[in-house]
């Protein structure tokens, strides 16, 4: 159906145009987290996780009363992860022969044990959602893979175009370049599991629609209390065409049944209809309420017991207890165990992230931490003028305070390796660091010996990382921030509690090295 | 002829002052080869004075060059904070080379502070607004930079230098004068460190000093570089290189071809982060003027 198309690709391009929006500072007028926050099961999920309704996603409520009224439209016309499945498909599957046909119910049941394991999990407190949620994980692929991947390739154009600007003196075309992100390996994991989404249609056509996403599960359950139904004239002629060409091959062998829990309202059966006897009209839901769910008494046990083991699997942390060294997450992070919970591994903080220090976590922090963003400070510093990760965090996870408060939300604390240190080990004349420090927490005194030494006063250390990022030193810096007084607050005021903690991080120490304009326009200058 | 930092200074504002080499005693003579020309007053008019007592911008560009200026522009720090040459002075600089006929001119710098808020904050793109074929850019990309042996260097035996620095007909060296933590005072051999790719190996596998004066010996032995403009409109007496600290308005410039004796001139007009100092305690002038880039000798000074 061509308007169906048209609309599945004007949502995917606003889902493209959000996530390149997704940036500092942030300009845009739609939340760019839009898709997120109408994603019911994040918001289910994430909720029952952190015991709280997470209050950024409950427009999510109003796609569940919508589904309950129109059915899986949700699936068929908006769902970017659908339109990219369906758009690969075209491309590649087509014309080759498929696992199964397309009306034969293989691994029905599966996306409502996906859907079970994520609240059971999420019930033992343990926010699992973010691993199979289709906007989370697409989310996830664009902010750690597409994009990435795309600025690379306009880089390399624009070094093709480099000795033709050369010769034709366009200095400002030598010149040019885009931010190129670079993450770590994790990005890797997030964009096998979106890859292997897309070929899973090498068995049937929207495979992972029909039998694994657990949102479509979610949704499938509201869309049988829908009053849309499909409805076919007694004149049908039984030729097999609406059974073979349905998207998630939701008709039954009769072609006059059909399960409204799987169908997307593709209104394919209605387009290939060559008696134009098929149509979806009001009736009443209830005697297919009487449908059997594919999940039975088996299948249900199965999704209690994958979401127990699930959430102890991802749970049972060693880093929960002993921290690593260099976990260290963005400032305004809520306290450890909650910020877990919350984070649904979106990549949206680390895609507006302007230095590239947000990167996802692969490993530090454990299965638990898997893809929740973390510093990498060797790389970059957080810059002090920006404050754009807690603005585009759909669930909370960071907070979304004030630059002010920001700059208080203290992220850890530089501590100088006397061994490394190119002044303290070599007599080096170095002071890269203390350039680079916005709050002059890095200081010259005179050491035992009477020799020039660079110290870090702590009380003005809010552990931005910018020296980490400057030290000249190969391999690790000979200056680190480490999670040392971080502070980390549920609630309340960062810049009140940091007070009384004793620490001082004031601009106009050195406000030079803080960008712009975070929040409310201010320009800062002498 | 010894002078006070007190009589230098007046005789700079009263007349302006010319260093001649110590062989040329002949006042005419001494005026017209100039190792070091120093002017006070404003900006824009104090370097073309200094630049016509040089020779003229026409001896150094011709119609069609490619011009790069290398201010030291590294910071992303208002113009008064006077970590960064003045606006001014690099504008000036700029239509000079427009004026003999310099089909582009870069001002480049590889800065300290990120790129975007140099250009933000340092206030040259404004200054430098409305001149065709000028083009401001902090570069810090490898692939702007090219590979240079430096076969006198002592410790810094080769480098990464800008290309554009590498392929310009005309090149100019205009940095500032301010003090600096690690090299105590930062002018125009210091400058150099901000044209390469690779500035941290100056501090962490170099002695710093030595690898200022290795670059010096490459950098002022290359046909391109023509002259040096040493901004000390407004020197940063402490705190340098970034900043905040004590802002002198000595409202001075100084213009030559001598590295060492343009930076023991600049030396000379304050003190820096409390201290005086005589050109052989600043270890990388005293390397320069061993490794016969120069001479500190500034007893030779007549009015301009």
């Amino acid at each position: 159906m061509k308007l169906r198309r048209a609309v599945q690709l004007l949502f995917l391009a606003l889902f493209a145009v959000l996530i390149a929006l997704t940036t500092f500072p942030l300009k845009a007028k739609l939340p760019v987290d839009l898709f997120l926050r109408l994603d019911p099961l994040l918001l289910i999920g994430a909720s029952i996780a952190a015991r709280t309704v997470i209050s950024g996603l409950f427009a999510a409520v109003v796609m569940l009363a919508l589904t309950a009224l129109l059915g899986r439209f949700f699936c068929g016309w908006i769902c970017p992860l659908g339109t990219t499945i369906e758009l690969t498909d075209d491309l590649l599957y087509k014309r080759r022969k498929r696992r199964w046909p397309n009306a034969q119910r293989v691994g029905r049941g599966l996306k409502y044990i996906n859907l079970i394991i994520i609240l059971v999990a999420a019930a033992f407190g343990y926010g699992l959602t973010f691993l199979l949620d289709p906007i989370a994980l697409f989310t996830r692929a664009a902010t750690y893979l597409l994009h990435p991947a795309a600025m690379l390739l306009a880089n390399t154009g624009l070094d093709v175009l480099r000795p033709v600007a050369l010769k034709a003196d366009w200095v400002k075309l030598y010149y040019a370049e885009l931010h190129q992100p670079l993450f770590s390996s994790g990005s890797l994991a997030a964009a096998i599991i979106f890859i292997t989404i897309l070929m899973l249609n090498r068995l049937q056509r929207r495979f992972w629609c029909r039998s694994l996403c657990p949102l479509g599960a979610l949704l499938g359950l509201f869309a049988r209390l829908s009053p849309v139904r499909r409805q076919v004239g007694a004149t049908c002629d039984h030729d097999g065409k609406c059974k073979r060409t349905c998207e998630t091959g939701a008709i039954f062998d009769d072609e006059i049944q059909y399960d409204p829990a799987e169908c997307i309202l593709c209104w394919n059966c209605v387009d290939d209809c060559h008696l134009n006897v098929t149509a979806f009209r009001f009736a009443s839901p209830l005697p297919q309420l009487r449908q059997p769910l594919d999940v039975g008494r088996r299948r249900f046990l199965v999704g209690l017991a994958g979401g127990a083991f699930g959430a102890l699997l991802f749970r049972s942390n060693p880093a929960r207890a002993a921290r690593p060294d260099k976990l260290l997450r963005p400032p305004a992070a809520l306290p450890e165990d909650d910020f877990l919970k919350r984070c649904i591994r979106c990549g949206q903080c680390v895609k507006a992230c302007p230095t590239n220090t947000l990167q996802p976590d692969w490993g530090e922090g454990g299965l638990e931490g898997l893809w929740a963003p973390r510093h990498q400070m060797r790389l970059a510093g957080c810059d002090q003028g920006c404050n754009v990760c807690g603005q585009v965090c759909p669930t909370g996870a960071l907070r979304d305070v004030p630059l002010y408060q920001k700059r208080y939300a203290k992220i850890g604390t530089a501590i100088i390796d006397q061994q490394r240190c190119v002044v303290w080990a070599a007599d080096k004349f170095c002071l890269v660091c203390d350039e680079a420090c916005p709050y002059n927490a890095i200081y010259f005194a005179e050491n035992e010996q009477g020799k020039r030494r660079p110290y870090v006063d702590r009380r003005h250390c809010n552990g931005c990382g910018l020296c980490e990022s400057v030290c000249p030193v190969d391999g690790q810096g000979a200056i680190n921030v480490y999670p040392d007084e971080q502070i980390r607050l549920a609630q309340g005021d960062y810049a009140d509690e940091a007070r009384r903690r004793g620490f001082l991080f004031e601009r106009g120490v050195a406000e030079d090295k803080i960008l712009s304009t975070g929040d409310g326009g201010e320009a800062y200058g002498d | 002829m010894d002078v006070t930092r007190r009589q230098m200074l007046k005789m700079i504002a009263a007349t302006g002052v010319v260093v001649a080499a110590p062989s040329l005693t002949d006042i005419a003579m001494a005026a017209a080869d100039p190792r070091v020309v120093a002017f006070k007053g404003e900006q824009a008019a104090t370097v073309r004075k200094i630049v016509e007592r040089l020779g003229g911008i026409g001896k150094f560009i011709s119609k069609g060059d490619k011009v790069v200026i290398k201010p030291n522009m590294g910071f992303a720090t208002a113009p008064l904070r006077s970590s960064n040459t003045d606006t001014v002075v690099i504008r000036t600089l700029a239509e000079l080379a427009l004026e003999a006929g310099a089909k582009q001119v870069q001002v480049l710098d590889n800065p300290v502070h990120p790129a975007p808020l140099c250009k933000v904050r340092s206030g040259i793109v404004e200054a430098l607004a409305g001149l065709d074929d000028v083009f401001v850019q902090w570069v810090k990309n490898e692939k702007f930079f090219g590979d240079v042996v430096i076969p006198n260097g002592r410790q810094l035996k080769r480098t990464q230098v800008m290309k554009a620095i590498l392929e310009c007909d005309a090149l100019i060296n205009a940095p500032m004068a301010k003090s600096h933590g690690g090299a105590i005072v930062s002018m125009g051999l210091k400058n150099w460190m901000g044209a390469v790719k690779n500035r941290q190996e100056w501090h962490s596998t170099f002695n710093m000093h030595q690898a200022i004066a290795d670059f010096g010996t490459y950098i002022y032995n290359e046909k391109r570089l023509k002259f040096t403009i040493l901004d000390a409109t407004r020197v940063l007496a402490t705190g340098g290189p970034g900043g905040p600290g004590e802002v002198r308005h000595l409202q001075t410039i100084i213009g030559g071809f001598d590295p060492v004796a343009i930076d023991s001139f600049g030396l000379s007009l304050s003190s820096w982060n409390g201290k005086n100092y005589k050109p052989h305690q600043i270890p990388y002038l005293k390397i320069a003027e061993e490794m016969g880039l120069g001479s500190s000798d500034l007893s030779n000074l007549r009015s301009a």
